[in-house]
């Protein structure tokens, strides 16, 4: 049909005047009828359909007063109530710190920054603790980095977002440089964005993967998945790569494992023709076997697999800061009110986490849904739930990114975010943890638009590219390192 | 108290937002003035109504010539200006350099006098293409030679020598009207054609809107003698035009717009989240993509031009309907393809020099060719592909007889085999096209050739569905006889006015649902 150059043989006995005057008409007629379309209903045999407006150009835009709203609902001062005596009592309790201190520390704040409560450019962390101690263990933990004889550790957890290890893969880096470590810290065995994953190279063979997301039989940790032989001989081998500095080479090498009866595993590092051959210990908690050295390849194979679970491995050092990735497609943050506490405590004695990030929100971000309290609250719950598995570890929530999507042929934020973004800012609140405006760190409203143009993020404008991860960890960076000033000010001045 | 009035605000907005929108004479302004974010397109609201506008003074000068030269060129050129703000001095420039070396050459009687006049408008036409087009490409080339050479020496001051690009805007249509503009000057040397006399006659020509963005490569000696006849559209010829505006919106809008958005850019920008079997129809879908675009708006360019009475000569013939890597290039873009014959590849001597020239010739016009397309390395490297596909072509049919130039001429399981291999090698090629770099190009390999996952197929179509219906669609209609093409003509060429206002009304309704469609959201297979 699409050939183009046709004389047909009647254009002979059609008349040769000429046809300006039915060309006007026919525009003129067509201009008539695409005014009637801007008349007919939103719905047309149930489909939904578009508004045919030829002078759409010239309107002002209907959605920008639904946007209005949201924004004032954005800036709205502190909306929920806290009845801060009480939570004084309970944070005496449990740290120590008498409210005298607490009250202290929020007036300081005040005084260094002028300013609390959100942060409409990304530039601060809004710690919605009461007397600003949200990320006191985290800060803590780096002063004493140096002298520790464990890692500062870091659980990053998501969603497609950080999916192989975009924006981590630089918030590690950074760290690193400035705190020291080295290492990817742990890797899942497999993953659907196992082979897109830059920073380590990896292969598995023989495995069934469970995942949290479809299955609630098994006992899930933070990883939400754990692997099951699937053949005879499963294996699984990982490289290092050089894409960061310091992932080059590690002095630590894990394997971890939840159940096991009689596993003989096989193991070759560096590429070597030396095999470490060994039965790894019967358990039924969460284990490591650990080899240490210096480290850039290994390869695991496994045998007599019967009651055997694993986890997947850690290349790491035992000094300066892990930041593991667990990323989780399609997890909106929710389930993880499931995960199972015992487990948790199991992998929290050996991997002890100081700060866990939750990063959640684009798989609920709906275009036709403007309210999120239900939300807010499964996260509340979700949050609490990991206090209780991680007791140990402060929590920073992240708020959703932009999105965008297509009205007549170009690119807005969906008014959706911005309710989202004030839902988990809410939940935040609540629960009394630290908060990250992605978001404005983003730009705010239409920055995706800047982000897919700089190739910063892909065409779906939702994720991110590798790119654009590091504008956003280079932001996350900056905002806690800002927020560290803070606390080593307020720890002097309690000295 | 506030957050909950402002929540059932929020719910009562949208049926507020019909009562409350209304039309800014601000906004009215701002769209008349050059955005460099957004050209002029054919399938804009803007552009209908500034047609209709045209098109009315344009019919009252039916019978003035000078008048209506004049006229047309003002709309052109407010028509680029709209797309390129203030460059549209740059083609005023263009155009009044070659009209004035063309009077110089008529002039001049010695042969070294008119190649001299030839070689002073290549250097400004190429000159200014290179500047806007290829200067930063040039750039980036030499600092890395420069940088290599450094480390290789031993030499500091070399090794830190490091590229940043230059803000170099890329005036729309540059390398379209560069190259019209070439083909008169060496069409006069050559004595095909005589000199324009009027100024603002040439002008028009270089600056006619239907193909100033995006082509076709309209010849001068095809177009001028058009300029002079009085304006005339028969019933068939509108029947035509009308015909290439229909086909082309819904190739460019629909099909082409929708796919690379919902889906190929997806796989293009990351490879490796995908399996092979979506990076197959990643590759395929590409291909149905710039055939769409390209075609599409090369149809409404043509289209247009013929409803204001100016023929075009066809730009794309069913292209992946080519047996074989020789009849694809006389199918694809075949202005440009003819244009690169008849003054790139005869100019180095064409097939006249000996065979092995004939072979390096081909393999020169391809690489440029390729170059023509943007400046990068993996432009050459598919021009270079084809290069060496026409060239291994030609040798097979010198040697044996059984390979023949066109499908027409072969027999059908022949035909067959050939339309297969010939569209899988010019995937393979798209391939390069597309990739962001060599590595992205391994990893769809990688991808397609490893880790191929039939079964994600069925996933993919339930998945996916607009996108699978619209390539479809796009291949059956592409891959139809051209007498199924010629009969649908002939309906909308017979169709009663109000009729022909409906359909060309339904398109615009249609495309308008295509560009509010929400963009489809990642979709994660199981495999």
């Amino acid at each position: 049909m699409f050939r183009i150059f046709v004389v047909s043989k009647e254009s002979t006995q059609m008349n040769k005047d000429n046809n300006f005057g039915r060309l006007l008409l026919l525009l003129l007629i067509t201009l008539g009828i695409c005014l009637g379309f801007y008349y007919l209903p939103d719905q047309l045999f149930g489909m939904k359909i578009k508004k045919v407006d030829l002078l759409s150009d010239l309107r002002i835009k209907p959605e920008s007063l639904a946007m209005d709203s949201l924004r004032m609902q954005l800036e709205q001062p502190d909306t929920v109530r806290i009845d801060s005596a009480a939570v004084r009592d309970s944070i005496l309790k449990t740290t120590g710190i008498d409210s005298v201190a607490l009250a202290l520390r929020d007036s300081l704040y005040k005084v260094m920054y002028a300013d609390q409560g959100a942060d409409s450019l990304g530039t601060r962390i809004e710690d919605y603790s009461v007397g600003h101690i949200g990320l006191k263990r985290f800060f803590a933990a780096l002063g004493n980095s140096r002298e520790a004889d464990r890692p500062v550790r870091v659980a990053f957890l998501g969603d497609s977002f950080i999916e192989g290890d975009i924006v981590v893969a630089d918030f590690r880096s950074g760290m690193q440089e400035q705190f020291g470590g080295h290492g990817v810290g742990f890797v899942p065995i497999t993953s659907v964005a196992a082979q897109f994953r830059p920073t380590i190279e990896q292969k598995a063979e023989g495995w069934t993967t469970w995942s949290m997301l479809t299955d609630h039989h098994h006992r899930y940790t933070l990883s939400g998945m754990t692997f099951e032989p699937k053949e005879e001989k499963p294996s699984i081998s990982v490289k290092t790569t050089d894409r960061y500095p310091e992932l080059k080479t590690v002095s630590s090498l894990k394997f971890l494992y939840e159940t096991n009866t009689r596993t003989r595993m096989e193991l070759v590092c560096n590429g070597t023709s030396d095999t470490i051959r060994e039965t790894l210990e019967p358990t039924s908690v969460i284990t490591q076997y650990e080899q240490t050295g210096t480290f850039t390849e290994a390869s695991f194979s496994f045998a007599d697999t019967a009651g055997f679970r694993a986890l997947g491995v850690a290349l790491e050092d035992n000094s300066g800061v892990i930041v593991d990735n667990y990323s989780l497609r399609g997890n909106s943050g929710m389930i993880l009110s499931r995960l199972d506490s015992a487990r948790c405590r199991e992998l929290n004695e050996i991997r002890p986490y100081d700060l866990v990030v939750l990063q959640y929100g684009l798989n609920i971000v709906s275009d036709s849904v403007l309210q999120y309290g239900w939300y807010a609250k499964r996260m509340e719950e979700a949050v609490r739930h990991v206090r209780v598995c991680f007791p140990d570890a402060d929590i920073l929530m992240l708020g959703v990114s932009d999105r965008s999507r297509q009205v007549d042929g170009s690119f807005e934020t969906m008014p959706a975010v911005l309710a989202l973004l004030h839902a988990q800012r809410q939940a935040a609140r609540r629960s009394g943890v630290a908060f990250w405006n992605v978001f404005g760190a983003m730009g705010g409203e239409n920055s995706m638009v800047r982000f897919v143009e700089n190739n910063w993020a892909s065409k779906d404008y939702t994720h991110l590219s590798f790119r654009g991860g590091k504008e956003i960890a280079s932001a996350l960076l900056n905002a806690i390192l800002l927020e560290k000033e803070f606390y080593d000010e307020a720890d002097k001045v309690a000295r | 108290m506030t957050n909950f009035i402002i929540s059932q605000l929020a719910n009562t907005i949208p049926q507020l937002s019909i009562i409350n929108s209304q039309l800014s004479i601000d906004k009215l302004g701002d769209l008349l003035v050059y955005q460099r974010s957004e050209p002029m397109l054919f399938s804009s609201g803007l552009f209908f109504f500034l047609f209709i506008g045209f098109l009315i003074i344009y019919m009252s000068l039916r019978k003035h010539l000078l008048t209506r030269i004049i006229y047309v060129t003002l709309f052109s050129l407010y028509f680029y200006y709209k797309s390129s703000g203030m460059f549209f001095l740059l083609l005023l420039f263009v155009a009044t350099s070659d009209f004035c070396i063309a009077q110089c050459m008529a002039r001049t009687v010695s042969r070294w006098g008119r190649k001299a006049w030839v070689v002073l408008s290549l250097c400004i036409d190429l000159g200014l293409l290179g500047y806007f087009k290829y200067f930063n490409f040039l750039r980036e080339i030499a600092a890395s030679v420069a940088h290599e050479l450094g480390y290789q020496l031993g030499n500091a001051s070399l090794q830190n020598i490091t590229y940043q690009p230059l803000d170099i805007f890329l005036p729309v249509g540059i390398s379209f009207f560069t190259f019209q503009t070439i083909s008169y000057v060496i069409d006069v040397y050559r004595g095909r054609i005589d000199p324009l006399r009027r100024w603002i006659d040439y002008v028009f020509y270089v600056s006619f809107f239907p193909q100033l963005v995006a082509g076709p490569i309209v010849r001068a000696r095809d177009f001028i003698p058009q300029i002079y006849k009085t304006p005339a559209v028969t019933r068939a010829e509108f029947g035509e035009g009308l015909f290439l505006v229909l086909c082309g919106l819904f190739k460019k809008t629909v099909i082409s717009d929708y796919i690379s958005l919902n889906f190929v850019d997806r796989i293009f920008d990351a490879p490796l989240l995908y399996t092979g079997v979506e990076n197959l129809l990643g590759v395929y879908g590409y291909a149905l993509q710039i055939y769409c675009d390209f075609s599409g708006y090369s149809d409404m360019a043509i289209g247009i031009a013929l409803l204001l009475g100016f023929r075009f000569n066809v730009n794309f013939d069913s292209p992946y309907q080519s047996a074989t890597i020789t009849e694809f290039w006389r199918r694809w873009h075949i202005s440009l393809s003819s244009w690169l014959k008849d003054y790139l590849y005869i100019s180095l001597g064409g097939n006249r020099k000996g065979k092995i020239r004939t072979y390096i010739n081909l393999l020169i016009t391809m690489l440029l060719g390729g170059l023509w397309h943007g400046a990068s390395v993996s432009f050459i490297l598919w021009g270079a592909l084809h290069g060496v596909a026409l060239a291994v072509h030609k040798f097979m049919m010198s040697h044996f007889s059984s390979f023949k130039p066109l499908g027409s001429e072969m027999k059908p399981w022949r035909r067959v085999l050939g339309i297969l291999l010939t569209f899988h090698l010019v995937c393979f090629g798209w391939i390069l096209f597309r990739a962001d770099s060599m590595q992205a190009v391994g990893e769809m390999l990688t991808q397609i050739f490893t880790n191929f996952h039939p079964e994600v197929f069925t996933q993919f179509v339930t998945g996916y569905k607009g996108v699978f219906i619209l390539m479809v669609v796009g291949y059956i209609l592409h891959f139809m006889p051209k007498s199924a093409e010629n009969g649908l003509q002939a309906v909308v060429t017979r169709s009663p006015l109000l009729v022909q206002a409906v359909m060309l009304a339904i398109a615009i309704f249609v495309v308008v649902q295509f560009k509010s469609a929400g963009v489809q959201p990642f979709i994660y297979f199981q495999f």
